[in-house]
């Protein structure tokens, strides 16, 4: 019996494991698929309602689903710190955001460099090489998502039984 | 503690130099009215009386050498700052060359201009800001006001007139107030064409200046054309402009004198010759366009009065 208990807890431990990897892989598909969303918002309200950037990043923070934070902490710092630029208030943002791939952050790090420094027609211009690589990363996070994610929870199945047969 | 009004611009300084105002004599900054930055060289406060430069510790000194050079990122930054880092927000404004600032301050730029089809589209490589800290003047406007009146309590079609920086803006804006709020005369409704966001100082559509309560701003807007919508729109007694001087203006002035409202004008000259060389000014003069000329000059402070005159320039 208390065999049968370990087994089980053994097996529970790899299949959660498993299933927490696979979910890894998940909420980054979901956070840059957020983010793309969010950038999206952000060209919207300066192509077309031309508000100043705390404003924008507010409202692009309600449609940045759980990238909303980043467009949120940004739009507050803008806001309230003295002396701060756009770019500043988004790498402050970008390093309180949840862990995230050094990869992804580079990526979004690039947004600092231009934000609120021209006209609409070039920073929409700006923000549409960004976009495209955000849904190229997006693609990617996407598919190791689907592939990955099936990897992880058979190999957490697999694993456990593995394990449990040689323990036993 | 009630902030002076050169602490309202401090947010939209980059900190470095910030640093130094905050360290500066504060008396001294009171009396500030410009503050111009260029890359490479100190920045420079213009005083009612005189200019010095910023030392790195915050000391006004007089030679450009003992100044502390603003450098070229701070210069940018200072731009993003007044831009509220939304540079495409404000193309309007700066195709004009200036913004407003809250408060009605206004931060004047120069750089390149990136032209379309002939027209200026826009500035880039900011390469100079000249910051213009608005001080309105509340009853400045008191003294003069009944020598603008007629018999029956109606302003005169005035033209007030000085060199620049001799405060005729403010004397303009606080005439506005006056007349609006009804204060030393009956209240009047007043139509503003505030072309250059000088008299009003509107940010959002709010104005950031006091120009009592029965004005509207047309925000913006070239004087002829404002002239003839305002009249068509918002019934004003009494309609102001801010420094005509235009063939177009003369005639919407002309249109408006003959519809029956009063005209509130300002002009650049420094003397009355200099007024009659300015032939869109000199035509309406002879014309007998104004009833009163108000010549101000800066001998005793900006907003001196040297002469009041009538039509035919008679002292009155």
């Amino acid at each position: 019996m208390l065999k049968l208990c370990g087994a089980l807890c053994i097996l529970a431990a790899c299949v959660i494991a498993g299933w927490q990897r696979a979910q890894a892989l998940e909420q980054r598909r979901r956070w840059l698929q957020g983010a793309h969303q969010g950038l999206l918002a952000l060209m919207r309200e300066i192509d077309y309602a031309a508000d100043p950037m705390p404003q924008a990043l507010a409202a692009a923070a309600e449609l940045a689903g759980p990238a909303g934070d980043l467009f949120r902490r940004a739009a507050e710092y803008l806001r309230d710190s003295s002396g701060c630029t756009a770019g500043e208030a988004w790498l402050q943002a970008l390093a309180d955001s949840s862990p995230l791939a050094e990869d992804d952050r580079r990526l979004l790090a690039m947004a600092a460099e231009g934000l609120g420094v021209s006209d609409a027609a070039n920073q929409l211009k700006a923000l549409e090489l960004l976009r495209l690589r955000l849904e190229r990363a997006e693609l990617d996070a996407a598919g190791k998502a689907a592939q990955l994610g099936k990897i992880w929870k058979a190999l957490g199945w697999g694993g456990g039984a593995v394990l449990v047969l040689l323990l036993l | 503690m009630a902030k002076l009004a050169y602490q309202q611009i401090l947010p939209y300084l980059p900190a470095e130099l910030r640093e130094m105002l905050r360290h500066a004599d504060e008396r001294q900054l009171a009396q500030l009215e410009e503050l111009r930055l260029k890359p490479l060289t100190p920045p420079l406060c213009r005083f009612s009386e005189g200019e010095a430069f910023l030392s790195a510790d915050g000391a006004l000194v007089k030679k450009a050498a003992d100044g502390a050079p603003l450098s070229l990122s701070d210069l940018h930054k200072t731009v993003m700052l007044l831009s509220d880092s939304s540079f495409y927000a404000v193309e309007e404004e700066l195709r004009r060359g200036y913004i407003t600032l809250p408060g009605g301050h206004r931060a004047g730029l120069c750089g390149r201009t990136v032209l379309q089809h002939g027209e200026i589209k826009s500035l880039k490589e900011i390469s100079a800001v000249n910051i213009r800290i608005a001080r309105p003047v509340a009853g400045l406007a008191a003294p003069l006001l009944p020598r603008l009146l007629d018999q029956q309590g109606q302003l005169h079609h005035t033209l007030i007139v000085s060199a620049p920086r001799g405060g005729k803006t403010t004397l303009l804006r606080d005439l506005i107030r006056a007349l609006s709020d009804g204060e030393g005369t009956a209240p009047a409704h007043i139509g503003v064409v505030d072309e250059r966001s000088e008299l009003a100082a509107m940010r959002g559509g709010v104005p950031q200046l006091p120009i009592g309560i029965r004005s509207d701003v047309l925000d913006g807007c070239p004087k002829a054309e404002g002239i003839t919508m305002l009249l068509r729109s918002m019934g004003p007694e009494i309609i102001v402009c801010d420094e005509i001087g235009r063939e177009e203006d003369a005639a919407a002035i002309m249109e408006a004198i003959h519809g029956g409202v009063r005209m509130l004008c300002s002009a650049h000259a420094s003397s009355q010759e200099e007024l009659f060389s300015r032939p869109v000014l000199a035509s309406l003069l002879q014309h007998q366009a104004f009833s009163r000329i108000v010549m101000l000059s800066r001998r005793q402070g900006p907003g001196t009065i040297e002469w009041v005159k009538d039509g035919s320039l008679q002292p009155c």
